[in-house]
């Protein structure tokens, strides 16, 4: 479902789904999108942030307290209307800023299509780790010890003091205090970044999503995020 | 929102609306279908639209600018 109150953009947005086989609802505000998902099996929602007649924040708040896992819900944004961590812990599972990148785009709605137990799946190297959080950067090549405060659907939150860049590629092994306890490596991106002097309420630190589970530990994951049931896919804290 | 923001969030939706379109025309011309043709047609038309309304914005923003610079 493509939410979006410019009849072009949406259309151009509909036009190259349905021309790559995909069914495509479109609605022009959150109000019409959540009544529609009511009554259509949808999978994923690319919704718009800024809209009349109910926004897309409130299309997301409303579509993750009737599922927490469907559907998915992309936001396509323009400047400032919601941050990334902000968007991430109410439960987004992309963000994307106008003007996009359409194969960008394509490739997070695949990814995001696939049952949570495949979309881990990828050949990974495994981290040498101490624990009980070893993150390794791997473009400025960089290993640190830190602490995975808060897991969600897709990502933790890492109360790292904020100096490495957003996007950059990682990869990271988590000892779980949960029973069993199991170690969670794989490789993942910084999907935001806050810094100590940003922000007032919530502690430095930066949330990184899942790129990719080992196969020792993908099975506990999937089964630890649909025993939590959290909104966020990153939570903020 | 200040002035900067509001034209960067402002204008952010024509450009991204222009590119698809343009794509989307490209897909349809390699096609070749001769049915693609008055979507073609239809998307340019949109892009037209477009267009003129980041051009507009541009034109909004830099009077701005100069009665700010001005001042």
């Amino acid at each position: 479902m493509i939410v979006d109150d410019e009849d072009d953009l949406r259309d151009a947005i509909a036009f190259d789904f349905k021309r790559k086989g995909y069914r495509v609802l479109t609605a022009a505000s959150g109000r019409e999108a959540f009544g529609m998902v009511e009554q259509n099996n949808v999978d994923v929602i690319l919704s718009d942030v800024r809209m009349p007649k109910g926004d897309g924040i409130e299309l997301l708040d409303k579509v993750k307290a009737r599922n927490v896992f469907l559907p998915v819900v992309m936001f396509i944004t323009g400047y400032a209307d919601i941050s990334l961590e902000e968007a991430y812990a109410k439960g987004a599972d992309a963000v994307f800023s106008k003007p996009f990148d359409r194969n960008a785009l394509f490739e997070a709605v695949v990814r995001a299509l696939l049952p949570i137990d495949t979309k881990f799946k990828r050949s990974s190297t495994r981290v040498e780790s101490e624990l009980p959080v070893e993150l390794k950067f791997l473009k400025s090549n960089f290993s640190v010890q830190a602490t995975a405060s808060n897991m969600g659907r897709g990502g933790f939150f890492t109360g790292l003091d904020g100096k490495f860049p957003q996007l950059e590629e990682c990869e990271f092994s988590i000892d779980t205090a949960f029973t069993p306890i199991f170690r969670i490596s794989g490789t993942g991106i910084v999907r935001w970044v806050r810094s100590e002097s940003s922000d007032q309420v919530f502690p430095p630190g930066c949330g990184i999503e899942f790129s990719s589970l080992e196969s020792s530990c993908r099975t506990q994951v999937v089964e630890l995020i649909n025993f939590l049931k959290t909104n966020s896919l990153i939570p903020r804290k | 929102m200040n002035q900067e923001k509001k034209f960067l969030h402002d204008i952010a939706s024509p450009l991204t609306t222009i590119h698809l379109n343009l794509e989307n025309v490209i897909y349809l011309l390699e096609e070749k279908k001769v049915e693609g043709i008055l979507d073609c047609i239809r998307i340019l038309n949109s892009c037209v639209v477009q267009t003129k309304r980041a051009m507009d914005l541009v034109h909004d923003h830099r009077e701005i600018l100069i009665k700010s610079e001005s001042k």
